[in-house]
């Protein structure tokens, strides 16, 4: 009696508290507050400088300030940028994205001050997109649902979204945080398709910006557009009206175009610091024989030496830039042809897969330090505030690639059953649950997939960033979506 | 005292007789080596300007390396941040004036200047009161325009100059010639323990024509050679190349030196062999070995001690090979950095330094290491912009050397050959000198033409060997119960399958009965 008592006692007060803060405000609040305590109080919490962000930083006004600098690489974040004040002589080669958020945060900057730029103004950015990216996606997780599902799904959200693993990004130049931001809105604007929550043609836009940005925002994301694109065929006939399958169908276009062009760029700009790991990391560290596989590639046989090499090593044989690398190494492969080899040795593609596996569920990469030199922390060192998560993740999952192949398994036949009943009531929007959250696997997969053929196992837990986000947003929604009773039953709920 | 000399004369004699016999112990090799060795000069070289955006621009450079080759150990001091009393700890000092316009401010140091009473060089304007009443100088600024140069030998006409102070007037020796609108001046001066030198320039005759005033002022008796060195040599290198490289100027009768870059990983590799392999070919061929520097990545990190390991670790790669190495090939920052001196070339107390292309240190410092071998390096395009009287080039004042970037294809090195022959320069055999690399497991020595590994004598006749490209990359993981495994997979596999038919079964019969329960 007494028991009953409490939990009509707890429901009344779940459901007055709804009246003023629901579940995704609730999350959304969560994270908010986090971020903000974890970025903009000291001591900061950012990302070290491992040496990329040079030309992101350059090609767009902004320079090295910091006297030694040299010094801090890996070791230390740093939050302040000299902003050029003369004509800059290195303009973009090529476009990204992140070059947008970075002109907005700097003009940004200039009201406050014109000859600094504090990359915090850019970690404000990025905070207000991701918590209006949260509150969407706890949003098509909670609306019409119980409060008693609702709230402990907010919570969730707040332990996975907060962790400072995901949000230290912001307060760096790496494309990272445009990736997972976007990522959660390409998700959140599906899922809220499918829930028929607001405006679908408003939906649509978000989901055609959110989707352009994240494919553009790096080469390597080239493959998410055309997945996204592919995908995204069954959006179209979720409504009959001729204007909206049209302007569906010309969103996923664009799509898959930008994909298409950014892919198109990728030889041109797939940097050597890449191509060379894609060979000494990958190709031939998995060879058992490199000479024979270097002539494969019409390689000379003597870069064999070059084998399990490491383009940031200290000192070298050669300079990893130089000419002799660029005419008798560099321009004998490619994209292309890396993929080639490993569709034709598919043992050796396994092997990475199981070697890629090993880092993808790291969302931090270990190398960088969060902390300003000033704060006096050690070298590289890593913050360990707000990231349970993160830690939990890297410590527990099973770091092999059959792990992947089960969980993808287990979602697949998880989803599928509403899926088929949903094809069998002839729901178009019903259906769309499942292709959404297959769309993301295909995302996550072609990261480890661009990360192994581009750059082999060097810094993989920076390149499979993707998977790790895919990973995390699909088995939140899983575990939401068991919360709230909705794997395999009640659809007709969520989507009517 | 002459018992002394008998037991060197006695000594050479042994050490002659060793090599001839082909039993020279490097004991023996490096008493001989110890012999030669002589304290290095400290020189401390004081500077107003680096003439940033003048054309005096890299004559500090230039005059780090003259010195280098001459074996001085210099401390630069910038006259700005000068410390009072420094000038007094240093016997030898050499001022570099390179604005013209502007007087020296640092009152410390001007007082310094006054009381000092050591040896002293002057390079470019605002001379010392002292210097100028030793030299009897009279100086005067020309507005610049076409100037010309020469010294023993050699000229060069035509130099674009800014404005410039030349010698009106001096006592003492003068060296070489200056020529301003058609009147000749000393090019430099030097008497007693006071040199000047009104101009120097980096990349024209000036470079050279200061050497010869720097090696009388520094008092280096020493009779310069001039060596043959090919660099930008790597295990990727066109191997075929380099060994027809080493025949051509054996041919030639040329004797020279590769700068090898080193390996520190995948020795073990046939690539590697056979770049070692190629490597002997050369040095039976009459080439000598020098350990290039390694490429020092620009995106720094702070924790790397690794490269004395490294570097002694490639030493000792080459020794067991049988590849004597005798010297290190860096950039000149090398010298002017801590880390780099102690860790990546103190194996040698033999030098090539090159001109800086792309300074990376890590461990700055005021003071250069200073070598008992150092050779100044020159491309042969730079000699060759000298008008010369007689068809040789006449011997340099210090040791040099002619340094070619390893070549493409075989017209390049067709045509460097020529070039080469061309120039009439005597190359000396760099092994004819004392040279020594030491790692705690080998000890190299060379002295008149021979060389000796760890007391035992390197044999120069070396024909190629052909590599295997057999070779076990990667060692079979050991295994356990490999039977037993095997075993139980297939007893595995076999269950399966059982269940997956009896499933299959049960599952057509239960879709029988629903059908036959339902469809009735």
């Amino acid at each position: 009696m007494a028991n009953i008592r409490s939990k009509l006692h707890m429901e009344r007060g779940l459901a007055s508290l709804s009246r003023y803060v629901s579940p995704s405000l609730l999350a959304a609040a969560g994270v908010l507050i986090i971020t903000i305590m974890a970025l903009f109080v000291p001591p900061y919490i950012g990302m070290a400088d491992n040496g990329d962000y040079f030309r992101i930083l350059y090609s767009n006004g902004l320079y090295f300030n910091t006297p030694d600098y040299d010094s801090q690489y890996f070791g230390y974040f740093i939050k302040k940028f000299g902003i050029f004040q003369y004509f800059n002589e290195n303009q973009a080669s090529l476009f990204s994205s992140q070059s947008l958020f970075i002109k907005l945060s700097i003009w940004l900057n200039t009201f406050v001050d014109q000859q600094v730029f504090d990359v915090r103004v850019q970690a404000a950015l990025f905070t207000v997109l991701y918590i209006v990216a949260v509150y969407l996606l706890v949003e098509s997780l909670t609306w019409k649902v119980p409060v008693k599902y609702g709230y402990p799904i907010a919570i969730l959200a707040i332990f996975l979204f907060a962790d400072t693993a995901y949000t230290a990004y912001f307060n760096s130049f790496f494309g990272e945080s445009i990736v997972f931001i976007m990522m959660v809105y390409v998700f959140a604007a599906g899922l809220l398709m499918y829930r028929k929550r607001y405006n679908d043609y408003v939906l649509m836009a978000i989901m055609l910006v959110s989707g352009l940005l994240l494919t553009t925002s790096k080469q390597q994301n080239a493959p998410l557009g055309i997945i996204i694109a592919l995908m995204g065929i069954c959006l179209i006939f979720i409504r009959k009206e001729r204007k909206f399958r049209v302007c569906m169908a010309s969103s996923l276009a664009v799509l898959l175009l930008a994909g298409i062009g950014t892919y198109a760029l990728i030889p041109k700009e797939f940097v050597n610091i890449n191509k060379y790991h894609a060979m000494t990391r990958g190709i031939l560290m998995g060879s058992e024989d490199p000479e024979e596989t270097l002539s494969k590639f019409d390689i000379d046989k003597q870069y064999a030496i070059l084998n399990e090499s490491i383009y940031y090593e200290l000192y070298t044989t050669i300079d990893v830039d130089s000419p002799i690398l660029e005419d008798h190494f560099y321009n004998k492969y490619g994209f292309g042809s890396i993929l080639k080899y490993y569709v034709t040795h598919p043992g050796k593609a396994i092997d990475m897969l199981d070697l890629a596996a090993k880092s993808a569920f790291k969302i931090r990469p270990p190398a960088m330090g969060n902390y300003e030199k000033s704060v006096g922390k050690a070298f590289r060192e890593q913050t360990n505030f707000f990231s349970g998560y993160s830690t939990l993740k890297a410590a527990m999952a099973p770091k092999t690639f059959g792990f992947v192949v089960i969980w993808m398994t287990l979602i697949l036949g998880l989803y599928m059953p509403a899926f088929i009943a949903a094809v069998k009531a002839k729901n178009s929007r019903r259906m769309l649950r499942l292709p959404l959250i297959v769309t993301m696997i295909l995302m996550g997969l072609s990261g480890i997939a661009v990360s192994i053929i581009g750059a082999g196992d060097a810094d993989l837990s920076k390149h499979e960033f993707v998977f790790t986000a895919a990973f995390d947003i699909v088995t939140f929604v899983v575990v939401a979506d068991a919360i709230r009773r909705r794997l395999w039953s009640g659809q007709e709920l969520d989507s009517p | 005292m002459a018992g002394c000399k008998y037991i060197k004369v006695a000594l050479i004699l042994v050490v002659t007789l060793g090599i001839w016999m082909g039993s020279t112990s490097a004991s023996v090799l490096a008493v001989d080596a110890d012999a030669v060795k002589e304290k290095p000069k400290h020189v401390l070289l004081t500077y107003d300007s680096y003439g940033i955006g003048t054309s005096r621009q890299g004559n500090m450079d230039a005059l780090q390396q003259l010195l280098a080759a001459f074996g001085a150990q210099v401390t630069i001091v910038d006259i700005d941040r000068y410390q009072p009393g420094t000038l007094q700890t240093y016997d030898k000092v050499i001022g570099v004036h390179n604005a013209y316009d502007l007087p020296l401010s640092n009152a410390d140091y001007i007082a310094d200047l006054e009381a000092y009473k050591g040896d002293y060089f002057h390079i470019g304007a605002m001379i010392p009161p002292q210097v100028k009443a030793k030299l009897g100088l009279q100086t005067q600024m020309a507005s610049g325009g076409t100037i010309r140069i020469s010294i023993d030998k050699l000229q060069q006409t035509f130099i674009q100059a800014e404005p410039l102070p030349y010698v009106q007037k001096a006592t003492g020796r003068t060296y070489g010639e200056l020529t301003i609108g058609g009147t000749a001046y000393p090019f430099a001066v030097s008497h007693e323990k006071y040199g000047y030198i009104p101009y120097l320039k980096q990349g024209n005759l000036s470079e050279i024509a200061a050497a010869y005033v720097l090696k009388d002022w520094l008092e280096v008796s020493h009779k310069g050679r001039t060596y043959l060195l090919f660099k930008e040599v790597y295990p990727f290198s066109d191997l075929n190349l380099l060994e027809r490289l080493a025949d051509q100027l054996h041919e030639a009768g040329l004797p020279f030196m590769v700068s090898v870059r080193p390996v520190f990983s995948n020795t073990d590799y046939p690539a590697m062999k056979r770049y070692l392999e190629t490597l002997k070919y050369m040095q039976s061929r009459n080439g000598s070995i020098l350990i290039n520097a390694p490429v020092v990545a620009s995106t720094i990190s702070v924790q790397d001690d690794t490269l004395q390991a490294k570097m002694e670790g490639f030493v000792d790669v080459l020794a067991d090979y049988g590849i004597a190495p005798l010297g290190v090939g860096a950039e000149m920052y090398w010298s002017y950095d801590h880390l780099y001196a102690e860790q990546g070339m103190s194996f040698s107390n033999s030098a090539v330094l090159y001109p800086n292309e792309q300074a990376s240190y890590r461990s700055r410092s005021d003071t250069s290491k200073a070598f008992q071998s150092s050779l100044f390096s020159m491309s042969l395009s730079f000699m060759d912009q000298f008008d010369r009287s007689s068809k040789a080039i006449p011997p340099l004042p210090m040791d040099s050397v002619i340094t070619f970037d390893f070549f493409k294809d075989q017209a390049q090195l067709d045509t460097a050959i020529q070039n080469l022959l061309d120039s009439w320069i005597t190359f000396s055999d760099y092994k004819y000198e004392s040279h020594e690399v030491k790692t705690p497991r080998n000890h190299i020595v060379s002295y008149k033409g021979a060389i000796a590994i760890n007391g035992q004598r390197v044999d120069l006749g070396s024909a190629i060997k052909d590599i295997s490209s057999d070779y076990t990359y990667k060692e079979e993981q050991q295994k356990s119960f490999e039977k037993l495994f095997n075993v139980q997979n297939k007893i595995f596999i076999i269950i399966i399958i059982i269940t997956l038919m009896v499933f299959g079964g049960f599952f057509i019969v239960g879709y029988r009965l629903y059908k036959r329960k339902y469809y009735k």
